[in-house]
C-alpha cells in the first residue's frame, strides 16, 4: 500500500498527504481568517457570499458544510435554515473546528459540530438538502471518492457546491504566479511566521484541477447538471452539481 | 397650528409604541433578577466598561496594552520603558513647542519613534496573544488564581452575611476582573462554552415556551419562576435571537455543600425578527452539588448595576 499523490509539488505516501495537509492547518488555524482577508485582499468573502447566494438555502433545509473550517458558510446557513433546519459543521481538521464551533457560538448558533474526513461520511443516504465544500476539496487525498460521498448523503434534488481555487485566466497567469510563489509566502512569514504553509497553498492550487477537469469529475461521481462559474477570472471558481 | 398638533401627537403615540415594543421583548427571565444572587457580584464595581477604568498605575499616560492583560507578570519592564518613552515624548514636545531650539528636529524624531515603538508593540500584542489559545480565565487561574483560592478555602465567604466593606476594598482593585474563588485546574474555557451553548439554548427554550427544556438546566426555585413567567405570557410566543454572546467567569463560590458559579453573559440580541441588535448584560449564577455527579444547573438571573 504504498500509493502516492501530491503533496504541493512533492510527490508523497498517501498516508503522508494526510498528515501534512494536517500539519498545514494546525499551523495557521488561529490566523487563518486574517490571513485570508490579507492574500485575497477581502476577496474570499465575496466569493463565498456568491455560494451562499447559489445554495439558496430555505428554512427547514439539512445543510452539511464539508471543510468548513471557521464556519463562514455554516454560520450563514444556520440563520437561513432556521430552528427548523439543521447545519453541520465538519472539518477533518482539529484545530480549525474548534476556531469554528467557538466561532459559531459566539454568534449565538447552536450547531452540530463535526470531526470527521469526506472520504467517508458519517452519514444515511440521502439526507442533505445542501452539501458544500469551500477551499477544501483540494486537500483531500482522494478526490473522487470524496465527491461520490457528497452525492451519497445529497438528498434527490440536492445540491453540492464546491468553491474552490482554480485556473486563472492565461493574461493574469505571470502576475497571479509571481504573487502566489514569491508574495504569499512571504505574507504568511510575516503574519503567521509560516511560509511553508502558505508555499503549499500556492502549489496545491496549481496541482488542483482546472473548471473542465472537475468538471469532469463531479459528473464522473456521479452529479448532473454541473456547471460552473469563474469567480475573479477564474483564480476561484463555484462548481454546482445537482443529484438526481 | 392644527397639523402641528397632530405631528407632535404622531411623534409621541410612536415613541410610545417603540418604548412599549421594547418593554415586551426581554430576555429569558424578563430582564430582572430572579433565584439565587451572588453577594461578590454585587460587590463588584458598577462599571460600564471593567476592562479599562480600573486601575491605572504609575505609568498612567501608557496605552491601553497594559492593564488589558493583568496576569502576566513578566511585563512591567515594557511598561515601564513604555511609559518613559512616553514622557521623553511629551518632554520633546513642551521644549519642541516652548523653545523651538535646534534639538527639536532631534526630538520630533524621539516622539515619532517613541509612537512607531508602541504601535510595534502593540501589534506583537495583538498577534501574538490572537494565536495563543483564546483562553483568558485558565490564564488568570493558573497564575494568581491560586493565592486567592487558597486564601478562600481557608475562610469560605458565607453567602448571606453583610460584606465587611473593608476586607475586599483592599483587594477590590485587581479583583475587577480576577475571578474569585477558582480552582487553578478548572478548565474555564470548556466551562464558558458549555456555558454559553447553555444560554443559546434556553433562550430558544424560553422564545417557545419549551418547559421541559428549561427544567433540564434549571434549579426547582428558578425553573418556578420562569414556568410562571411562560405562563403569564399566555399563548403569545417570545422572540430572542441572540446575535453575538460573550462569557466571562466572574468566580465560584463554596456553600452550603454547593459551588456557587457566577457567568457573566454579554452581547447583543435581538428582541424581533426585523429589529436592530441591542446589548445585554446579566450574570447567571450556577450552582453545582460539591459531591455526586449533578450538573451545573441555572440557579439564579442577577441583573449588574446599569452605568452606562
Amino acid at each position: 500500500m504504498t500509493n502516492t499523490t501530491h503533496f504541493g509539488y512533492k510527490t508523497v505516501a498517501e498516508d503522508e498527504k494526510v498528515r501534512e495537509v494536517a500539519k498545514v492547518f494546525h499551523s495557521v488555524a488561529a490566523k487563518y481568517d486574517i490571513m485570508n482577508d490579507v492574500m485575497s485582499a477581502g476577496l474570499h468573502r465575496l466569493w463565498k457570499t456568491f455560494t451562499i447566494a447559489h445554495a439558496g438555502v430555505r428554512p427547514g433545509f439539512k445543510c452539511l458544510d464539508i471543510a468548513g473550517g471557521t464556519g463562514d458558510l455554516a454560520k450563514v446557513f444556520a440563520k437561513q435554515a432556521g430552528p427548523t433546519g439543521e447545519v453541520w459543521l465538519t472539518d477533518i481538521n482539529e484545530s480549525m473546528l474548534r476556531v469554528g464551533r467557538d466561532r459559531l457560538l459566539n454568534r449565538g448558533l447552536l450547531t452540530p459540530t463535526l470531526l470527521c474526513d469526506a472520504e467517508k461520511l458519517p452519514f444515511p443516504d440521502n439526507y442533505f438538502d445542501r452539501v458544500s465544500v469551500a477551499f477544501g476539496l483540494r486537500n483531500m487525498t482522494h478526490k473522487d471518492v470524496a465527491l461520490k460521498e457528497m452525492r451519497r448523503v445529497l438528498k434527490p434534488g440536492g445540491k453540492l457546491l464546491v468553491l474552490e481555487f482554480s485556473k486563472v485566466a492565461e493574461p493574469l497567469q505571470k502576475p497571479y504566479d509571481l504573487y502566489s510563489f514569491k508574495v504569499l509566502p512571504w505574507m504568511g512569514q510575516k503574519i503567521a511566521g509560516d511560509a511553508e504553509s502558505y508555499r503549499y497553498l500556492a502549489e496545491s492550487i496549481r496541482m488542483h484541477p482546472d473548471q473542465e477537469t472537475l468538471k469532469t469529475m463531479m459528473q464522473d461521481a456521479g452529479l448532473e447538471r454541473v456547471q460552473y462559474y469563474n469567480l475573479t477570472a477564474g483564480v476561484a471558481a463555484l462548481h454546482t452539481g445537482i443529484k438526481l | 397650528m392644527k397639523l402641528k398638533q397632530f405631528l407632535i401627537g404622531a411623534v409621541l403615540a410612536v415613541s410610545a409604541m417603540s418604548l412599549l415594543a421594547e418593554a415586551t421583548a426581554r430576555p429569558m427571565g424578563g430582564g430582572r433578577s430572579i433565584g439565587r444572587q451572588s453577594q461578590n457580584v454585587s460587590r463588584m464595581p458598577p462599571a460600564a466598561a471593567p476592562q479599562q477604568a480600573p486601575r491605572q498605575a504609575a505609568p498612567a499616560p501608557a496605552p491601553a496594552p497594559a492593564p488589558a492583560m493583568p496576569p502576566k507578570p513578566a511585563s512591567p519592564w515594557k511598561g515601564i520603558l513604555g511609559g518613559a518613552l512616553l514622557g521623553l515624548g511629551i518632554g520633546a514636545l513642551f521644549s519642541h513647542f516652548g523653545f523651538g531650539s535646534a534639538l527639536s528636529g532631534i526630538l520630533g524624531s524621539v516622539i515619532m519613534l517613541a509612537l512607531l515603538a508602541g504601535v510595534v508593540v502593540l501589534l506583537f500584542r495583538l498577534f501574538s496573544r490572537k494565536s495563543a489559545p483564546v483562553m483568558a480565565p485558565a490564564g488568570y487561574s493558573g497564575n494568581n488564581g491560586d493565592a486567592n483560592n487558597n486564601a478562600y478555602a481557608a475562610q469560605p465567604v458565607p453567602a448571606s452575611t453583610t460584606p465587611e466593606i473593608g476586607s475586599r476594598l483592599a483587594e477590590a482593585p485587581a479583583a475587577a476582573h480576577t475571578p474569585w474563588g477558582v480552582p487553578a485546574d478548572f478548565d474555564a474555557a470548556s466551562f464558558l462554552r458549555v456555558a454559553k451553548g447553555n444560554f443559546i439554548r434556553l433562550q430558544a427554550a424560553w422564545d417557545k415556551g419549551d418547559v421541559a427544556d428549561i427544567r433540564e438546566f434549571t434549579t426547582p426555585e428558578v425553573f418556578a419562576e420562569l414556568k410562571l413567567q411562560i405562563t403569564e405570557r399566555g399563548v403569545q410566543k417570545d422572540y430572542t435571537d441572540v446575535v453575538s454572546i460573550e462569557a466571562e467567569l466572574l468566580g465560584i463560590e463554596t456553600s452550603n455543600n454547593e459551588y456557587l458559579s457566577s457567568v457573566k453573559f454579554s452581547g447583543t440580541i435581538k428582541p424581533a425578527p426585523d429589529a436592530l441588535a441591542e446589548p445585554f448584560n446579566e450574570v447567571w449564577n450556577l450552582v453545582k452539588p460539591v459531591s455526586g455527579n449533578g450538573g451545573w444547573l441555572l440557579a439564579g438571573i442577577q441583573q449588574l448595576e446599569q452605568h452606562a
